[in-house]
């Protein structure tokens, strides 16, 4: 029976091209080779499969030439015809993370192959893909690779040879939105007191079902006189000064900008751009008034529909950000807000 | 309270012409005697017939009604199904016998929807707890014209005559082992055992109406305000099943009886708990009835000054409201829950398990999904009958395949999505 | 106190029994129908006083649904309630369209455990 075709993507630096400094990497197809951790699933792979390509891309190249990279490396997995791709692991490293879920979504996606990666479960790689790519939870570094490696090889094997899937307990991929049943080693009951056992004890114990999480944020109270109002902007929508001073990031932002619009009546071209880079930027570069609409406001303000628009907005790109970052940058900006008698936001988001 | 359970495993059934017995661990049913005892008095039905399924045959068994266990007390207080069968008088203390490996199941078509399946070979097998006991299968036929409420409970007695009758034959025996099962007084608990955690198994029993109730020593639970109750009373056939609710998740009776969250709370107790009593609360539809049920139980939770409960539910849809109020209840009363329930994620895994949620049910373990198709295979011989088949909650009409196997969700077999977690099966 | 009520339901047989007596809202639709029904109640401010998937014959598998509310409209939608019917609502696309089994002989099963639902949940509304 011939071997299990596979086709592997990395990263710069488990390629060991390079760290930070050369993520600009741009993507390469290495026919024939084993890279890297592609060595550690080959160990697993055995007899069965093997890996017949591997491609490197680095993660800013990645994220930042989105449309052009997929496409390049859709095109080279086509042309290899695998019965599986494999995608990192990529532990924590964020923007290593929402490549490998990029990429093997598209993969599975366009071109019908299934694909596995890994990654560790804070990665916003995760949230993002988790439900449409199966995900192995890994440690949060790379010395969890020698654990995840054989897990993400084996749900690989499965995937390639059309056998059934487990839950995700059993085969070790992130819980997907998908109930699967299986047979524990224990009933239910006797689960059932182990657990009250660790709960009673605080130790940890690991819910069987998950609560659907909503999270309720409860309304404020409507405005009373809207046109006397104190209104801000505030948007995930990335729209920055043009040039980007502060460097936001055009995924997993690590920042917010503040910026100062006293005396601005109309955001354009020249002097606003968009630094998210999870939307096509053309119609945003043209007239950022289209993700932060101070025209619209500032005619508000002349007409007396609302008190004034608040000489500072608030900015970041909400494109793969990890919750916990919004969350941060939130607290602290809304604190300004608060100081500076903002009566109510309006947030735009993309 | 101190009960003693003696268990006899049972190894074989044979029907036979002469008397009645169990030999050397083989039971003989008489069938003209057997009728006798499970008709009694009972005008509704016209007949009944028996046989027997063992593990491992190509028998199909359908509609399943009821499961019970044959059980007799040899010593103490009452008698098996209090307020039933026997007479009213509190039980759980004293020496009960239990026929083991063995189980008395009730067939027939009520309101043929309702009922289940249990497959004593091939892939359903695998998910019915029944199909690993031998069973003796009663067929009921109504009478004429018979009403569907008094054949249910026409059907309800028949079944527990029989087991009470079948579970007599076992007086003067001797248990092959036996088990020792205490809980205490508050005061005296807290003495014994002052630095155990206080535990409590909360209960929740369906009680909506018609085919949907469960009845507390022939008390019908829906008229039930939250109480407490021995443990051990329950090995005694203090609640029994008169609910026909989804095969997959009912109790049926040998539930009841052989409680897994009590025998494994048992076998803690006094070693890492103090297993404190049992609560029962009910499923009422009336939104007030849940309220007034639910409050009731927390209450109970703080004045028995409990650290824990383990809670589970009895359905789906309606009842997961009750699951979530008194976990999110009892738990805002300082007492830790862990709960136990199955899913209804649809066919294909992906929709929102129970009717309810709430952020404070953070330990949960699952009986499994109940959509979960599955194809059970021809089997040779059916007891009861098939006419119903693509009728029951959980079949479709693309049930029936050609080929004579059955296209059918877990929904179908009896006790296989079990919520007191008497099964293995689970979900991620 | 007892509360005052009325019934909504689709179930010829709870219109048969309580038609007489007490407020019965009849409409012939089918089970998707009537939870549709019941929400558009909630719009309008009627607060349920029973659970829309109470019997665990599973939503679709019966026909017929019968429920409370509380006759006199609050002055804004119960959140319960909305909660309630929303659930409902969304549970009806996990559970397969069974309405073939509705032949003559089911559709008098079900219609008769729904009434007895409904049955309870008035003697509870009277305090009976």
């Amino acid at each position: 029976m011939a071997k299990i075709k596979v086709v592997h993507y990395i990263n710069q630096f488990f390629a060991q091209i390079g760290g930070e400094e050369k993520a600009e990497y741009p993507a390469e197809l290495r026919v024939g080779e084993v890279v890297g951790p592609g060595q550690a699933l080959m160990q697993t792979f055995g007899d069965e499969a093997e890996i017949t390509a591997t491609i490197i891309c680095g993660d800013s190249y990645f994220n930042e030439n989105l449309d052009k990279a997929k496409a390049e490396i859709v095109a080279w997995v086509k042309e290899q015809k695998p019965d599986v791709f494999v995608a990192g692991p990529a532990f924590n490293a964020g923007r290593y993370g929402v490549a490998c879920g990029t990429i093997c979504d598209a993969v599975q996606e366009e071109l019908g192959i299934p694909a596995v990666t890994g990654m560790y479960e804070e990665n916003p790689g995760a949230d993002m893909f988790k439900d449409k790519v199966y995900t192995i939870a890994t440690a949060n570094s790379a010395a969890g690779m020698r654990k995840a490696a054989p897990l993400v090889a084996k749900l690989a094997l499965k995937l390639a040879k059309g056998e059934k899937v487990g839950a995700s307990v059993e085969e070790g991929y992130m819980p997907n939105g998908v109930r699967v049943n299986f047979f524990e080693e224990e009933r239910g009951s006797k689960r059932a007191v182990k657990m009250l056992l660790n709960k009673l004890a605080d130790k940890p114990f690991v819910t069987e079902y998950p609560m659907p999480s909503f999270d309720h944020v409860a309304p404020n109270p409507a405005v009373k006189d809207i046109t006397k109002a104190k209104i801000a902007l505030v948007t995930s929508g990335g729209i920055v000064p043009k040039g980007n001073p502060d460097h936001i990031e055009s995924s997993s932002a690590s920042h917010y900008g503040e910026y100062d619009i006293a005396g601005v009546m109309d955001l354009t071209a020249e002097t606003y751009e968009t630094a998210h880079g999870g939307y096509d930027p053309v119609y945003a570069n043209e007239d950022p008034d289209r993700v932060l609409p101070v025209d619209v406001l500032r005619d508000m303000e002349k007409e007396g529909k609302i008190g004034e628009l608040h000489h500072l907005f608030y900015t970041t790109v909400g494109n793969g950000t990890a919750v916990a970052s919004s969350k941060a940058f939130a607290e602290e900006f809304s604190k300004k807000l608060l100081a500076d008698g903002v009566d109510a936001v309006i947030l735009t988001s993309t | 309270m101190k009960l003693e359970l003696g268990n006899i495993y049972i190894k074989d059934i044979q029907f036979t012409e002469g008397e009645a017995k169990i030999d050397d661990h083989i039971l003989y049913v008489n069938k003209e005697a057997a009728a006798a005892a499970a008709l009694g008095e009972e005008e509704h039905l016209a007949s009944v017939s028996f046989d027997i399924a063992k593990p491992g045959e190509s028998v199909r068994i359908t509609p399943v009604k009821d499961v019970i266990e044959p059980r007799v007390k040899v010593e103490g207080r009452g008698g098996i199904f209090p307020g039933v069968i026997a007479k009213v008088d509190t039980v759980g203390s004293g020496k009960t016998y239990c026929l083991k490996g063995m189980a008395v199941v009730t067939a027939g078509k009520i309101v043929g929807f309702q009922e289940g399946v249990i497959d004593m070979s091939g892939e359903g097998a695998k998910y019915t707890p029944f199909s690993q006991t031998l069973n003796l299968v009663m067929v009921c036929t109504p009478v004429e014209g018979l009403k569907q409420h008094e054949y249910e409970a026409a059907v309800r007695f028949a079944g527990f005559r029989l087991a009470t009758y079948i579970g007599e034959l076992a007086r003067d025996l001797t248990p092959d082992d036996t088990k020792v099962y205490e809980t205490y007084g508050i005061m005296e608990g807290k003495e014994k055992f002052p630095n155990l955690p206080r535990v409590a198994y909360v209960q929740m029993l369906q009680s909506q109406g018609l085919l949907h109730d469960t009845y507390v020593y022939g008390v019908d639970a829906k008229k039930t305000l939250s109480t407490i109750m021995n443990p051990t009373e329950t090995m005694d056939g203090a609640i029994v099943s008169g609910n026909c609710v989804s095969a997959c998740d009912k109790n049926p009776t040998y539930v009841h009886e052989n409680n897994p969250v009590i025998a494994d709370l048992f076998e803690e107790h006094g070693k890492t708990i103090n297993f404190v009593c049992q609560i029962l609360t009910n499923e009422n539809v009336y939104l007030a009835d849940k309220m007034r049920s639910s409050d009731w139980t927390a209450k109970l939770c703080r004045l028995l000054d409990l650290d824990g409960i383990i809670l589970s539910q009895e359905g789906f849809g309606n009842p997961d409201t009750d699951l979530i109020m008194n976990c999110k209840k009892i738990e805002a009363e300082g007492v830790k829950t862990v709960i136990i329930t199955d899913e209804y994620a649809g066919r294909d895994g992906k929709s929102q398990s129970l009717a309810d949620a709430d952020v404070a049910a953070d330990a949960v373990v699952t009986g499994g999904n109940a959509n979960q198709v599955v194809i059970l295979p021809k089997l040779d011989k059916v007891i009861g009958t098939m006419d119903y088949i693509t009728k029951i909650a959980g079949a479709s009409e693309e049930t029936l395949r050609a080929d004579g196997t059955l296209e059918v969700e877990l929904q179908v077999l009896t006790g296989a999505t079990n919520e007191t977690g008497f099964n293995k099966l689970s979900a991620r | 106190m007892p509360v005052k009520y009325f019934i909504l339901t689709n179930n010829p047989m709870v219109l048969e029994k309580y038609g007489d007596e007490k407020d019965v809202r009849f409409f012939d639709l089918d089970f998707k129908g009537i939870i549709e029904k019941g929400s558009e109640m909630i719009s309008e401010n009627y607060k349920l006083l029973t659970h829309p998937l109470s019997g665990s014959i599973k939503p679709m598998a019966t026909r017929y649904k019968s429920m409370l509310f509380q006759k006199k409209p609050l002055d804004k939608p119960d959140t319960w309630s909305v909660k309630l019917i929303s659930s409902a609502l969304q549970s009806l696309d996990k559970f397969e369209d069974q309405s073939y089994k509705h032949t003559k002989q089911n559709l008098e099963d079900f219609s008769l455990v729904d009434y007895t639902l409904i049955a309870s949940a008035i003697s509870s509304a009277e305090m009976r």
